[in-house]
């Protein structure tokens, strides 16, 4: 990884198109301005590792999911499998 | 607007909260990223959820990872036009947020902040990682699935 020292507004530049200036230090927090072209996704590290989280969650939860979408006959309980000569599915 | 998805679906009315047809059929699609986090799913199955707006994802790197997800839309309306706004989405490409329960009572809730934006015309698609508290986590479903 390289490792550069920067005071508040100095800046630097990754490639042609992304600079990153350090806006102010404010104790133990440096709050940064990032410019970068809008395709370029800026995100915080940590916003990555939730929507991974999230991701392992809704598979994990995906059969219980099911069941709650799952269509219930008048008296409450869940309707039979379709079987495979069932014309409506493919 | 241009809406893209696959020929063989009801698309357009899954978007528009309609129950899509009972005869479902499977799109193989393609991330070639991967997910977020997750580079090695890159091989997909997409599928409607019969009787509901609603689509299934599974890998076919790891069957044991599958989601349920809605259109982007029709959690958060205008979602598609904001993202495309942003040069994040393209005309014809099609964005679904994955669905998860949390809590107790159980609650459905729409991961808006890590969309799934898919192009059915190349059945290739990405995910994206929005940093704005307009597209949370975890966003309640308010309409009945």
């Amino acid at each position: 990884m390289l490792v550069l020292t920067r005071r508040a507004n100095q800046s630097i530049r990754i490639g042609q198109s992304v600079e990153v200036r350090v806006v102010r230090i404010e104790g133990d927090r440096v709050v940064l301005g990032i410019a970068a072209p809008r395709q370029i996704a800026v995100v915080r590290s940590e916003l990555v590792a939730e929507v991974t989280g999230e991701l392992r969650d809704a598979a994990d939860t995906r059969a219980r999911l099911r069941v709650m979408l799952t269509p219930r006959h008048p008296a409450g309980e869940p309707r039979p499998e379709p079987s495979p000569e069932d014309p409506g599915v493919a | 607007m241009s809406r893209g998805g696959p020929a063989t679906w009801d698309h357009k009315s899954a978007i528009e909260d309609e129950p899509v047809s009972n005869s479902v059929s499977q799109a193989a699609i393609v991330f070639p990223e991967g997910l977020v986090g997750l580079p090695g799913l890159t091989r997909h199955r997409l599928s409607a959820v019969p009787e509901s707006a609603l689509f299934e994802l599974v890998s076919d790197d790891d069957p044991t990872m599958g989601f349920i997800a809605a259109s982007a839309d029709s959690v958060k309306p205008g979602t598609t036009d904001r993202l495309r706004e942003r040069g994040l989405v393209k005309d014809g490409e099609w964005v679904l947020a994955i669905l998860a329960v949390h809590g107790e009572p159980p609650a459905v809730t729409a991961n808006l902040a890590g969309p799934l934006i898919l192009d059915m015309d190349s059945a290739t698609a990405r995910q994206l990682v929005l940093e704005d508290p307009e597209f949370p986590l975890q966003a309640p479903m308010v309409e009945p699935i």
